[in-house]
Protein backbone atom coordinates (compact mmCIF):
# COMPACT_ATOMS: atom_id res chain seq x y z
CA UNK A 1 0.00 0.00 0.00
CA UNK A 2 2.94 2.48 0.93
CA UNK A 3 4.04 1.55 -2.12
CA UNK A 4 1.43 2.65 -4.66
CA UNK A 5 0.63 5.53 -2.37
CA UNK A 6 4.34 6.11 -3.35
CA UNK A 7 4.09 5.56 -6.66
CA UNK A 8 1.02 8.22 -7.29
CA UNK A 9 2.48 10.70 -5.16
CA UNK A 10 5.70 10.57 -7.88
CA UNK A 11 3.21 10.27 -10.65
CA UNK A 12 1.56 13.60 -9.33
CA UNK A 13 4.96 15.11 -9.03
CA UNK A 14 6.31 14.29 -12.33
CA UNK A 15 2.94 14.44 -14.41
CA UNK A 16 3.43 17.89 -14.60
CA UNK A 17 6.09 17.47 -17.08
CA UNK A 18 6.02 15.44 -20.17
CA UNK A 19 7.08 11.81 -19.15
CA UNK A 20 6.08 10.42 -22.42
CA UNK A 21 8.55 10.86 -25.12
CA UNK A 22 12.34 10.58 -25.36
CA UNK A 23 14.30 13.04 -23.30
CA UNK A 24 12.41 15.02 -21.30
CA UNK A 25 11.39 18.59 -22.05
CA UNK A 26 14.96 19.91 -19.80
CA UNK A 27 17.05 17.50 -21.15
CA UNK A 28 16.15 18.25 -24.51
CA UNK A 29 16.16 22.22 -23.79
CA UNK A 30 19.55 21.20 -22.41
CA UNK A 31 21.26 19.71 -25.11
CA UNK A 32 19.71 22.51 -27.81
CA UNK A 33 21.07 25.34 -25.28
CA UNK A 34 24.67 23.70 -25.10
CA UNK A 35 24.44 23.15 -28.35
CA UNK A 36 23.69 26.72 -28.97
CA UNK A 37 26.96 28.09 -26.48
CA UNK A 38 28.78 25.93 -29.63
CA UNK A 39 27.83 27.68 -32.85
CA UNK A 40 30.07 30.29 -34.53
CA UNK A 41 28.54 33.57 -34.44
CA UNK A 42 27.46 32.80 -38.30
CA UNK A 43 25.77 29.32 -37.97
CA UNK A 44 23.44 30.74 -35.07
CA UNK A 45 22.29 33.61 -37.69
CA UNK A 46 22.00 31.14 -40.13
CA UNK A 47 19.91 28.37 -38.47
CA UNK A 48 18.04 31.30 -36.17
CA UNK A 49 16.91 33.22 -39.84
CA UNK A 50 15.08 29.63 -40.35
CA UNK A 51 13.21 29.86 -37.54
CA UNK A 52 11.82 32.61 -37.62
CA UNK A 53 14.23 34.27 -34.84
CA UNK A 54 13.90 31.28 -32.43
CA UNK A 55 16.53 29.85 -30.54
CA UNK A 56 16.71 26.27 -31.44
CA UNK A 57 16.19 25.84 -28.09
CA UNK A 58 12.19 26.36 -28.21
CA UNK A 59 12.15 23.78 -30.89
CA UNK A 60 13.77 21.63 -28.76
CA UNK A 61 10.46 19.59 -27.94
CA UNK A 62 8.28 20.51 -31.05
CA UNK A 63 8.48 17.21 -32.36
CA UNK A 64 6.79 15.65 -29.03
CA UNK A 65 4.06 18.32 -29.28
CA UNK A 66 3.54 17.90 -32.37
CA UNK A 67 3.99 14.78 -33.44
CA UNK A 68 -0.23 13.98 -33.21
CA UNK A 69 -0.83 16.43 -35.54
CA UNK A 70 0.97 14.95 -38.72
CA UNK A 71 0.89 11.42 -39.41
CA UNK A 72 4.56 11.17 -40.47
CA UNK A 73 5.99 13.17 -38.12
CA UNK A 74 4.55 10.74 -35.35
CA UNK A 75 6.48 8.11 -37.50
CA UNK A 76 9.72 9.69 -37.13
CA UNK A 77 10.88 7.11 -34.34
CA UNK A 78 12.90 8.53 -31.21
CA UNK A 79 14.08 5.28 -30.36
CA UNK A 80 17.44 4.17 -32.54
CA UNK A 81 17.98 0.97 -33.14
CA UNK A 82 21.48 -1.23 -33.49
CA UNK A 83 22.91 -4.36 -34.22
CA UNK A 84 23.50 -6.18 -31.02
CA UNK A 85 26.87 -7.82 -32.10
CA UNK A 86 28.79 -4.81 -33.86
CA UNK A 87 26.55 -1.29 -32.26
CA UNK A 88 26.18 -0.39 -35.38
CA UNK A 89 23.17 1.23 -36.14
CA UNK A 90 20.59 0.07 -38.55
CA UNK A 91 16.74 0.54 -39.99
CA UNK A 92 14.72 3.72 -40.49
CA UNK A 93 15.69 6.01 -36.95
CA UNK A 94 19.44 5.87 -38.65
CA UNK A 95 18.41 6.69 -42.12
CA UNK A 96 16.18 9.71 -41.22
CA UNK A 97 18.55 11.22 -39.31
CA UNK A 98 21.16 10.00 -41.82
CA UNK A 99 18.13 11.88 -44.76
CA UNK A 100 17.44 14.58 -42.13
CA UNK A 101 21.08 15.94 -41.79
CA UNK A 102 21.36 15.50 -45.94
CA UNK A 103 18.19 17.68 -46.16
CA UNK A 104 19.60 20.24 -44.32
CA UNK A 105 23.49 20.54 -46.33
CA UNK A 106 21.10 21.52 -49.08
CA UNK A 107 19.00 23.96 -46.95
CA UNK A 108 19.10 26.80 -49.30
CA UNK A 109 17.15 24.92 -51.91
CA UNK A 110 14.46 23.58 -49.28
CA UNK A 111 11.16 25.26 -48.85
CA UNK A 112 10.31 26.95 -46.31
CA UNK A 113 8.06 24.46 -44.05
CA UNK A 114 10.14 21.53 -45.59
CA UNK A 115 13.09 23.28 -43.83
CA UNK A 116 12.06 24.23 -40.47
CA UNK A 117 10.03 20.54 -39.80
CA UNK A 118 14.02 19.01 -40.98
CA UNK A 119 15.27 21.83 -38.10
CA UNK A 120 12.79 20.54 -35.66
CA UNK A 121 13.07 17.03 -36.40
CA UNK A 122 16.78 17.22 -36.47
CA UNK A 123 17.31 18.91 -32.89
CA UNK A 124 15.13 16.78 -31.13
CA UNK A 125 15.48 13.41 -32.51
CA UNK A 126 19.74 13.76 -32.46
CA UNK A 127 18.66 14.34 -29.16
CA UNK A 128 16.96 11.63 -28.07
CA UNK A 129 19.22 9.26 -29.86
CA UNK A 130 21.62 10.42 -26.94
CA UNK A 131 19.29 8.78 -24.57
CA UNK A 132 20.12 5.47 -23.51
CA UNK A 133 16.68 4.51 -22.93
CA UNK A 134 16.30 5.19 -26.94
CA UNK A 135 18.59 2.26 -28.08
CA UNK A 136 16.81 -0.96 -29.14
CA UNK A 137 18.73 -4.10 -29.84
CA UNK A 138 18.57 -6.10 -32.74
CA UNK A 139 19.87 -9.71 -33.63
CA UNK A 140 20.62 -9.66 -37.07
CA UNK A 141 22.13 -13.03 -37.43
CA UNK A 142 19.07 -14.25 -39.37
CA UNK A 143 17.03 -13.09 -42.38
CA UNK A 144 15.58 -10.42 -40.73
CA UNK A 145 16.33 -8.55 -37.95
CA UNK A 146 14.74 -9.55 -34.37
CA UNK A 147 14.53 -7.03 -31.59
CA UNK A 148 16.04 -8.11 -28.18
CA UNK A 149 16.47 -5.33 -25.65
CA UNK A 150 14.42 -2.36 -25.63
CA UNK A 151 13.87 -0.11 -21.85
CA UNK A 152 10.26 -0.75 -22.19
CA UNK A 153 10.28 -2.82 -18.79
CA UNK A 154 9.64 -1.71 -15.09
CA UNK A 155 12.07 -1.76 -12.28
CA UNK A 156 12.40 -1.00 -8.57
CA UNK A 157 13.63 2.88 -8.06
CA UNK A 158 15.15 2.51 -4.34
CA UNK A 159 15.60 6.07 -3.67
CA UNK A 160 11.79 6.80 -4.84
CA UNK A 161 10.57 3.86 -3.12
CA UNK A 162 8.76 2.96 -5.90
CA UNK A 163 7.99 0.93 -9.39
CA UNK A 164 9.46 3.06 -12.48
CA UNK A 165 9.48 2.33 -16.03
CA UNK A 166 13.46 2.18 -17.16
CA UNK A 167 12.27 3.91 -20.24
CA UNK A 168 11.22 6.55 -18.38
CA UNK A 169 13.51 6.68 -16.00
CA UNK A 170 15.90 7.65 -18.49
CA UNK A 171 13.31 10.04 -20.66
CA UNK A 172 12.96 12.45 -17.63
CA UNK A 173 13.51 10.69 -14.10
CA UNK A 174 16.49 10.95 -14.23
CA UNK A 175 17.59 14.86 -15.31
CA UNK A 176 14.31 15.79 -13.01
CA UNK A 177 15.20 13.85 -9.85
CA UNK A 178 18.72 14.20 -9.68
CA UNK A 179 18.79 18.07 -9.94
CA UNK A 180 15.42 19.20 -9.00
CA UNK A 181 14.43 22.16 -9.99
CA UNK A 182 16.94 22.87 -12.82
CA UNK A 183 15.95 24.80 -15.96
CA UNK A 184 18.00 24.00 -18.86
CA UNK A 185 20.41 27.05 -18.33
CA UNK A 186 21.64 25.39 -14.81
CA UNK A 187 22.15 22.10 -17.02
CA UNK A 188 24.03 23.99 -19.78
CA UNK A 189 26.19 25.89 -17.35
CA UNK A 190 26.69 23.26 -15.09
CA UNK A 191 27.85 21.02 -17.77
CA UNK A 192 29.34 23.26 -20.05
CA UNK A 193 31.53 25.83 -18.21
CA UNK A 194 34.90 24.97 -18.88
CA UNK A 195 34.89 21.40 -21.18
CA UNK A 196 38.95 21.09 -22.54
CA UNK A 197 39.01 21.49 -26.37
CA UNK A 198 40.63 17.96 -26.54
CA UNK A 199 37.32 16.25 -25.09
CA UNK A 200 35.13 18.59 -27.45
CA UNK A 201 37.39 17.08 -30.38
CA UNK A 202 37.59 13.65 -28.97
CA UNK A 203 33.81 13.30 -28.57
CA UNK A 204 32.73 14.85 -32.62
CA UNK A 205 35.01 13.03 -33.99
CA UNK A 206 33.69 11.06 -36.67
CA UNK A 207 30.81 10.26 -38.82
CA UNK A 208 26.75 10.03 -37.62
CA UNK A 209 27.19 6.36 -37.55
CA UNK A 210 30.54 6.63 -35.91
CA UNK A 211 28.74 8.83 -33.07
CA UNK A 212 25.64 6.33 -33.02
CA UNK A 213 27.51 2.99 -32.36
CA UNK A 214 29.73 4.61 -29.51
CA UNK A 215 25.96 5.87 -27.69
CA UNK A 216 24.71 1.92 -28.57
CA UNK A 217 28.28 0.58 -27.21
CA UNK A 218 28.00 3.00 -24.04
CA UNK A 219 24.38 2.13 -23.34
CA UNK A 220 24.82 -1.55 -24.22
CA UNK A 221 27.61 -1.88 -21.52
CA UNK A 222 24.70 -0.23 -18.80
CA UNK A 223 21.75 -2.53 -20.17
CA UNK A 224 24.60 -5.91 -19.49
CA UNK A 225 25.45 -4.73 -15.83
CA UNK A 226 21.86 -4.45 -15.44
CA UNK A 227 19.54 -7.54 -15.32
CA UNK A 228 16.48 -7.30 -17.16
CA UNK A 229 12.88 -7.84 -15.70
CA UNK A 230 9.55 -9.15 -17.05
CA UNK A 231 7.08 -6.55 -18.50
CA UNK A 232 5.14 -4.52 -16.12
CA UNK A 233 2.14 -6.29 -16.74
CA UNK A 234 3.95 -9.63 -16.55
CA UNK A 235 4.98 -9.13 -12.87
CA UNK A 236 2.33 -8.52 -10.26
CA UNK A 237 5.26 -8.19 -6.65
CA UNK A 238 7.46 -5.23 -7.10
CA UNK A 239 9.66 -7.82 -4.84
CA UNK A 240 10.67 -9.30 -7.81
CA UNK A 241 11.78 -6.16 -9.72
CA UNK A 242 15.61 -5.41 -10.29
CA UNK A 243 16.36 -2.92 -8.10
CA UNK A 244 17.73 0.58 -9.25
CA UNK A 245 20.32 1.75 -5.41
CA UNK A 246 21.48 4.95 -5.22
CA UNK A 247 24.99 4.22 -6.21
CA UNK A 248 23.75 2.81 -9.59
CA UNK A 249 20.85 6.14 -9.74
CA UNK A 250 24.19 8.03 -8.74
CA UNK A 251 26.42 6.37 -11.97
CA UNK A 252 22.87 6.40 -14.20
CA UNK A 253 22.87 10.25 -13.52
CA UNK A 254 26.56 10.72 -14.36
CA UNK A 255 25.79 8.85 -17.44
CA UNK A 256 22.82 11.05 -18.48
CA UNK A 257 24.83 14.19 -17.70
CA UNK A 258 27.34 13.12 -19.75
CA UNK A 259 25.04 11.71 -22.90
CA UNK A 260 23.34 15.27 -22.05
CA UNK A 261 26.95 17.35 -22.90
CA UNK A 262 28.15 14.56 -25.73
CA UNK A 263 24.46 15.30 -27.68
CA UNK A 264 25.09 19.17 -27.30
CA UNK A 265 28.75 19.28 -28.43
CA UNK A 266 27.89 16.56 -31.88
CA UNK A 267 24.74 18.65 -32.29
CA UNK A 268 26.46 22.20 -32.53
CA UNK A 269 29.26 19.96 -34.96
CA UNK A 270 26.61 19.56 -37.62
CA UNK A 271 25.09 22.96 -37.25
CA UNK A 272 28.30 24.95 -37.64
CA UNK A 273 28.87 22.66 -40.56
CA UNK A 274 26.40 22.91 -42.45
CA UNK A 275 25.05 27.06 -41.47
CA UNK A 276 28.07 28.00 -40.72
CA UNK A 277 29.08 29.55 -43.87
CA UNK B 1 -9.16 26.67 -40.65
CA UNK B 2 -9.40 29.48 -42.59
CA UNK B 3 -10.88 32.07 -39.32
CA UNK B 4 -8.88 30.28 -36.70
CA UNK B 5 -5.44 31.09 -38.26
CA UNK B 6 -6.97 34.80 -38.85
CA UNK B 7 -7.38 34.73 -35.18
CA UNK B 8 -3.75 33.56 -34.17
CA UNK B 9 -2.34 35.88 -36.50
CA UNK B 10 -4.72 38.75 -34.99
CA UNK B 11 -3.57 37.78 -31.78
CA UNK B 12 0.05 37.57 -32.18
CA UNK B 13 0.01 40.99 -34.02
CA UNK B 14 -2.11 42.82 -31.94
CA UNK B 15 0.79 42.88 -29.38
CA UNK B 16 -1.78 42.78 -26.82
CA UNK B 17 -1.82 40.28 -22.29
CA UNK B 18 -3.70 37.86 -17.55
CA UNK B 19 -2.90 37.08 -14.02
CA UNK B 20 -0.11 35.02 -14.36
CA UNK B 21 2.02 32.48 -12.39
CA UNK B 22 5.23 33.68 -10.23
CA UNK B 23 7.60 31.64 -12.74
CA UNK B 24 5.88 34.11 -15.33
CA UNK B 25 5.64 36.94 -13.43
CA UNK B 26 9.44 36.78 -12.70
CA UNK B 27 10.23 35.68 -16.20
CA UNK B 28 8.27 38.58 -18.35
CA UNK B 29 10.32 40.72 -15.10
CA UNK B 30 13.57 39.60 -16.09
CA UNK B 31 12.90 40.23 -20.09
CA UNK B 32 12.30 43.68 -18.48
CA UNK B 33 15.09 44.06 -16.80
CA UNK B 34 17.20 43.08 -19.51
CA UNK B 35 15.95 46.46 -21.25
CA UNK B 36 16.34 48.87 -18.89
CA UNK B 37 18.66 51.89 -19.63
CA UNK B 38 21.67 51.74 -17.07
CA UNK B 39 19.90 55.02 -15.69
CA UNK B 40 16.92 53.12 -15.07
CA UNK B 41 18.77 50.26 -13.54
CA UNK B 42 20.40 52.29 -11.01
CA UNK B 43 17.46 54.20 -9.87
CA UNK B 44 15.58 50.89 -9.38
CA UNK B 45 18.75 49.34 -7.70
CA UNK B 46 18.82 52.59 -5.18
CA UNK B 47 15.02 52.12 -4.34
CA UNK B 48 15.30 48.52 -3.81
CA UNK B 49 18.66 48.23 -1.83
CA UNK B 50 20.21 46.88 -4.62
CA UNK B 51 17.64 44.21 -5.86
CA UNK B 52 16.44 44.22 -9.31
CA UNK B 53 12.65 43.72 -10.80
CA UNK B 54 12.82 40.07 -11.32
CA UNK B 55 13.01 39.99 -7.41
CA UNK B 56 9.51 42.00 -6.89
CA UNK B 57 8.16 40.61 -10.03
CA UNK B 58 4.79 38.65 -7.52
CA UNK B 59 5.38 40.95 -4.69
CA UNK B 60 1.75 42.80 -4.82
CA UNK B 61 0.59 39.38 -4.90
CA UNK B 62 2.63 38.42 -2.06
CA UNK B 63 1.82 41.35 0.37
CA UNK B 64 -1.78 41.18 -0.79
CA UNK B 65 -2.13 39.74 3.02
CA UNK B 66 -0.58 42.15 4.71
CA UNK B 67 -2.35 44.80 6.35
CA UNK B 68 -2.46 48.28 4.63
CA UNK B 69 -2.23 46.22 0.98
CA UNK B 70 -5.41 44.84 1.05
CA UNK B 71 -6.64 46.94 -1.49
CA UNK B 72 -4.37 45.29 -4.10
CA UNK B 73 -6.31 42.29 -4.69
CA UNK B 74 -7.87 44.74 -6.84
CA UNK B 75 -5.64 45.71 -8.80
CA UNK B 76 -5.20 42.41 -10.77
CA UNK B 77 -7.82 42.62 -13.69
CA UNK B 78 -8.82 45.52 -15.66
CA UNK B 79 -13.25 45.98 -16.75
CA UNK B 80 -13.66 46.41 -20.37
CA UNK B 81 -17.11 47.51 -21.76
CA UNK B 82 -18.08 46.48 -25.05
CA UNK B 83 -16.44 48.71 -27.23
CA UNK B 84 -13.13 47.09 -25.89
CA UNK B 85 -12.47 50.28 -24.05
CA UNK B 86 -11.71 50.37 -20.36
CA UNK B 87 -15.01 50.69 -18.20
CA UNK B 88 -15.05 54.08 -16.68
CA UNK B 89 -14.09 54.48 -12.55
CA UNK B 90 -17.49 55.23 -11.54
CA UNK B 91 -18.72 52.15 -13.42
CA UNK B 92 -16.38 49.65 -11.69
CA UNK B 93 -16.93 50.86 -8.12
CA UNK B 94 -20.82 50.56 -9.03
CA UNK B 95 -20.87 47.42 -10.77
CA UNK B 96 -23.41 44.79 -9.75
CA UNK B 97 -20.49 42.06 -10.39
CA UNK B 98 -18.13 41.40 -7.94
CA UNK B 99 -15.38 40.62 -10.19
CA UNK B 100 -16.24 43.80 -11.74
CA UNK B 101 -15.52 46.06 -8.87
CA UNK B 102 -12.18 44.29 -8.39
CA UNK B 103 -11.10 45.03 -11.58
CA UNK B 104 -9.18 48.58 -10.85
CA UNK B 105 -5.91 47.37 -12.55
CA UNK B 106 -5.39 50.08 -15.06
CA UNK B 107 -6.70 52.89 -12.43
CA UNK B 108 -4.17 51.55 -10.08
CA UNK B 109 -1.28 51.61 -12.29
CA UNK B 110 -1.91 55.13 -13.47
CA UNK B 111 -1.85 55.53 -9.99
CA UNK B 112 1.36 53.93 -9.68
CA UNK B 113 2.76 55.63 -12.69
CA UNK B 114 1.56 59.40 -11.50
CA UNK B 115 2.54 58.74 -8.10
CA UNK B 116 6.70 57.79 -9.40
CA UNK B 117 6.17 61.27 -11.76
CA UNK B 118 5.94 63.59 -8.72
CA UNK B 119 8.44 63.08 -7.34
CA UNK B 120 7.46 63.14 -4.28
CA UNK B 121 7.73 59.97 -2.81
CA UNK B 122 9.84 58.57 0.25
CA UNK B 123 12.05 55.91 -0.49
CA UNK B 124 9.27 52.97 0.69
CA UNK B 125 6.69 54.27 -1.35
CA UNK B 126 8.58 54.98 -4.84
CA UNK B 127 9.62 50.92 -4.19
CA UNK B 128 6.19 50.08 -3.74
CA UNK B 129 5.37 51.90 -6.96
CA UNK B 130 7.91 50.25 -8.86
CA UNK B 131 6.67 47.25 -7.37
CA UNK B 132 3.21 47.67 -8.40
CA UNK B 133 4.04 48.74 -12.23
CA UNK B 134 5.85 45.75 -12.72
CA UNK B 135 3.38 43.21 -11.39
CA UNK B 136 -0.20 45.29 -12.91
CA UNK B 137 1.19 45.86 -16.46
CA UNK B 138 2.81 41.66 -16.07
CA UNK B 139 -1.23 41.60 -15.30
CA UNK B 140 -2.44 43.48 -18.06
CA UNK B 141 -1.26 41.19 -20.50
CA UNK B 142 -2.86 38.26 -19.52
CA UNK B 143 -5.92 37.65 -21.65
CA UNK B 144 -8.11 36.25 -18.48
CA UNK B 145 -7.12 39.23 -16.70
CA UNK B 146 -9.52 41.34 -18.97
CA UNK B 147 -13.29 41.25 -17.20
CA UNK B 148 -15.05 41.61 -20.57
CA UNK B 149 -18.72 43.29 -18.36
CA UNK B 150 -20.93 41.94 -21.66
CA UNK B 151 -20.19 38.53 -21.43
CA UNK B 152 -18.94 37.64 -18.01
CA UNK B 153 -20.12 33.79 -18.05
CA UNK B 154 -17.51 33.27 -19.76
CA UNK B 155 -15.05 33.62 -17.11
CA UNK B 156 -16.63 29.93 -15.55
CA UNK B 157 -15.37 28.05 -18.98
CA UNK B 158 -13.76 25.06 -18.20
CA UNK B 159 -12.38 21.78 -19.92
CA UNK B 160 -12.01 18.15 -19.49
CA UNK B 161 -8.59 17.09 -19.43
CA UNK B 162 -8.45 12.87 -18.66
CA UNK B 163 -12.25 13.50 -17.49
CA UNK B 164 -10.51 16.26 -15.16
CA UNK B 165 -12.70 19.44 -14.83
CA UNK B 166 -10.21 22.33 -15.34
CA UNK B 167 -10.48 25.73 -15.41
CA UNK B 168 -9.93 27.67 -19.17
CA UNK B 169 -8.70 30.91 -16.63
CA UNK B 170 -6.78 28.90 -14.69
CA UNK B 171 -5.19 27.30 -17.89
CA UNK B 172 -3.78 31.05 -18.85
CA UNK B 173 -2.36 32.18 -15.79
CA UNK B 174 0.27 29.05 -15.73
CA UNK B 175 -0.24 26.32 -18.18
CA UNK B 176 -0.26 28.83 -20.70
CA UNK B 177 3.32 28.54 -20.47
CA UNK B 178 4.38 26.23 -18.18
CA UNK B 179 2.29 23.39 -19.87
CA UNK B 180 5.23 23.51 -23.01
CA UNK B 181 8.05 25.60 -21.58
CA UNK B 182 9.05 24.80 -17.44
CA UNK B 183 11.13 27.76 -17.95
CA UNK B 184 13.06 30.01 -15.78
CA UNK B 185 13.43 33.81 -15.63
CA UNK B 186 16.35 33.63 -17.19
CA UNK B 187 15.83 31.46 -19.73
CA UNK B 188 12.60 33.83 -20.55
CA UNK B 189 14.90 36.40 -21.43
CA UNK B 190 17.37 34.02 -23.26
CA UNK B 191 13.96 32.60 -25.30
CA UNK B 192 11.63 35.63 -25.63
CA UNK B 193 13.74 38.94 -25.62
CA UNK B 194 14.50 38.62 -29.38
CA UNK B 195 12.89 41.71 -30.85
CA UNK B 196 14.73 44.00 -32.69
CA UNK B 197 14.40 47.76 -31.75
CA UNK B 198 12.29 48.43 -34.62
CA UNK B 199 9.71 45.78 -32.68
CA UNK B 200 10.26 46.70 -29.87
CA UNK B 201 9.56 50.68 -30.91
CA UNK B 202 6.38 48.97 -32.09
CA UNK B 203 5.04 47.24 -29.61
CA UNK B 204 5.80 50.15 -26.75
CA UNK B 205 3.93 52.79 -28.82
CA UNK B 206 0.82 54.55 -27.85
CA UNK B 207 -0.39 54.75 -24.25
CA UNK B 208 -0.56 52.43 -21.77
CA UNK B 209 -4.73 52.93 -22.43
CA UNK B 210 -3.96 52.36 -25.70
CA UNK B 211 -2.14 48.91 -25.13
CA UNK B 212 -5.36 48.00 -23.10
CA UNK B 213 -7.46 48.65 -25.85
CA UNK B 214 -6.00 46.89 -28.38
CA UNK B 215 -5.40 43.66 -26.02
CA UNK B 216 -9.09 43.69 -24.81
CA UNK B 217 -9.55 43.87 -28.66
CA UNK B 218 -7.40 40.67 -28.97
CA UNK B 219 -8.04 39.20 -26.13
CA UNK B 220 -11.61 38.43 -26.67
CA UNK B 221 -10.81 35.97 -29.26
CA UNK B 222 -8.95 33.35 -27.10
CA UNK B 223 -12.69 32.42 -25.79
CA UNK B 224 -13.22 31.49 -29.09
CA UNK B 225 -10.14 28.93 -29.13
CA UNK B 226 -12.32 26.56 -26.52
CA UNK B 227 -15.32 25.19 -26.68
CA UNK B 228 -16.61 25.12 -22.86
CA UNK B 229 -16.94 21.65 -21.54
CA UNK B 230 -14.27 20.36 -24.07
CA UNK B 231 -13.01 17.36 -23.38
CA UNK B 232 -9.66 16.40 -23.95
CA UNK B 233 -7.35 13.16 -23.98
CA UNK B 234 -3.48 13.48 -24.00
CA UNK B 235 -3.34 13.55 -27.58
CA UNK B 236 -5.81 16.65 -28.24
CA UNK B 237 -4.94 18.25 -24.97
CA UNK B 238 -1.32 18.61 -26.55
CA UNK B 239 -2.69 19.74 -30.11
CA UNK B 240 -4.69 22.10 -28.49
CA UNK B 241 -1.94 23.73 -25.94
CA UNK B 242 -0.09 24.16 -29.52
CA UNK B 243 -2.00 26.94 -30.13
CA UNK B 244 -2.27 28.44 -26.95
CA UNK B 245 2.01 29.07 -26.03
CA UNK B 246 2.35 31.09 -29.13
CA UNK B 247 0.29 33.77 -28.25
CA UNK B 248 0.66 33.37 -24.36
CA UNK B 249 4.80 33.05 -24.95
CA UNK B 250 4.26 36.42 -27.35
CA UNK B 251 2.17 37.82 -24.58
CA UNK B 252 4.96 37.91 -21.79
CA UNK B 253 7.46 39.42 -24.67
CA UNK B 254 5.22 42.39 -24.80
CA UNK B 255 4.72 42.90 -21.49
CA UNK B 256 8.38 42.90 -20.54
CA UNK B 257 9.14 45.33 -23.11
CA UNK B 258 6.58 47.68 -22.38
CA UNK B 259 7.21 47.28 -18.70
CA UNK B 260 10.94 48.67 -19.73
CA UNK B 261 9.38 51.52 -21.53
CA UNK B 262 7.35 52.58 -18.43
CA UNK B 263 10.21 52.36 -16.20
CA UNK B 264 12.77 53.81 -18.63
CA UNK B 265 10.20 57.01 -19.30
CA UNK B 266 9.93 57.44 -15.25
CA UNK B 267 13.67 57.46 -14.29
CA UNK B 268 15.61 58.02 -17.44
CA UNK B 269 15.62 61.82 -18.62
CA UNK B 270 17.10 60.90 -22.12
CA UNK B 271 13.42 58.51 -22.65
CA UNK B 272 10.03 59.91 -23.31
CA UNK B 273 7.29 59.15 -20.16
CA UNK B 274 4.92 56.59 -21.54
CA UNK B 275 1.57 58.18 -21.29
CA UNK B 276 -1.84 56.97 -19.35
CA UNK B 277 -4.13 58.26 -21.88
Amino acid sequence: MKRIITTLALVCILGSTNLCFGWGRDAHAAIAYIAERHLTPTAKANIEKCIDGHSIVYYASWLDNYRAAEKSWGKLSHVAHYDIATCKPIGKPYKYMKSSINKLKKYRELPDSALKVTIYHFVHSFGDYHCPGHVAYYDCSGEKPKKLITSSYDIYLQSQKSRYNYHKLWDSGIVQLYQKGWGYMDWGHALDSSVPEEYIKSVTEGTLADWMTDIATRTKYEYNIYGRAPAKDKLADDNELSVVDGDMFNDFAEIAAKQILIAGLRMAKVINEIFGE
Amino acid sequence: MKKFITIIVALLSIHSASAWSKAIHAGIAAIADANLTEQTKESIRQAFDGRNIVYYAHWMYDMADTKGYEQTKNWRSVAIAKNNKPLKSKKVASHSEDVVRRAQGLDALAAAIRAIESGTLTKEQLADNIRYIVTIVGDLHCPTHYIFVDNLPQRKMHYFYNDKKQSYVGYWENGSIAGTFPWKSNEYVHQLNRKSPEQIAQITKGSVTSWVISNAAAYREIYTLLKDGQKFNQKSYRLWQNTIYPISTEQAAVAGYRIAAILNGLFDSNVANVKIK
